[in-house]
């Protein structure tokens, strides 16, 4: 019983840990990009949106919050 | 073996966004850029025709009822030239020139195109020829318009267009 809960909670910190990778390279990307077409308007908004960046960063760190340990 | 793991997808991560950032530079550092109109399609750098109550879609064609038409373009500062590729077919409009803003409100200079060539089947063909430095924009948005005229003895006419190619060349 005790070895299924440990399990579990490794389990748990892996996505924890994933999802913090995730957030931290999304939203400093998105970041980025942002300053960057603010800067030159169209760079980057003429190719790609930026908010999809955003987007994934809001669901890895709504993850990162219910798996808060 | 979680923690390998992890490092390997970061990697991929990081190396994914570096690449992001090469692709949009790739992407803006082109020598010239051909967008081709879609219609009833806002593109990023290409708006659609407007207003809706001037332009009627029939067959894939866009047919200018009314004049003028606008059409905006988003483009990056350091592209210089604009050149403009329009096949249409008059059906009682003709075409006059292509107009760009040279300033706020309704301030339009009015061009006749450069070169002008009869296809097949009626139509034809106007390229225009545009200097970018001189139009006048807010933010990154330059607006242009395409002019026509009704024909002789015809109150209600249509301009008829198959494409609308725009080249920006630095």
């Amino acid at each position: 019983m005790k070895l299924k809960f440990n399990l579990l909670k490794k389990k748990e910190n892996f996505w924890r840990q994933l999802s913090t990778i995730i957030f931290r390279v999304s939203f400093v990307s998105c970041l980025v990009l942002f300053i960057v077409d603010y800067l030159i308007p169209g760079f980057v908004t003429n190719w790609f949106n930026p908010i999809w960046l955003l987007i994934v960063a809001l669901i890895s760190g709504l993850i990162v919050v219910i798996f808060k340990e | 073996m979680q923690k390998p793991l992890l490092k390997i997808v970061t990697l991929i991560l990081i190396l994914s966004a570096i690449g992001l950032g090469i692709w949009l530079i790739n992407k803006n550092f082109f020598q010239q850029l051909v967008i081709k109109s879609i219609p009833e399609k806002n593109q990023p750098m290409l708006s659609t025709l407007g207003p809706q109550d001037r332009v009627r879609i029939e067959n894939d064609y866009q047919l200018i009822l009314d004049s003028p038409v606008y059409f905006d373009l988003r483009t990056l500062p350091w592209f210089s030239r604009l050149r403009i590729s329009l096949i249409y077919r008059p059906a009682g409009r003709e075409l006059e020139g292509v107009g760009w803003q040279v300033g706020p409100g309704f301030q339009y200079q009015i061009k006749e195109p450069i070169l002008s060539r009869s296809l097949a089947d009626g139509w034809q063909e106007a390229i225009f020829d545009l200097d970018l430095t001189k139009v006048y924009q807010q933010k990154n948005v330059k607006r242009f318009l395409i002019s026509t005229l009704a024909a002789e003895g015809q109150e209600r006419g249509e301009l008829k267009i198959q494409s609308l190619e725009l080249t920006v060349e630095r």
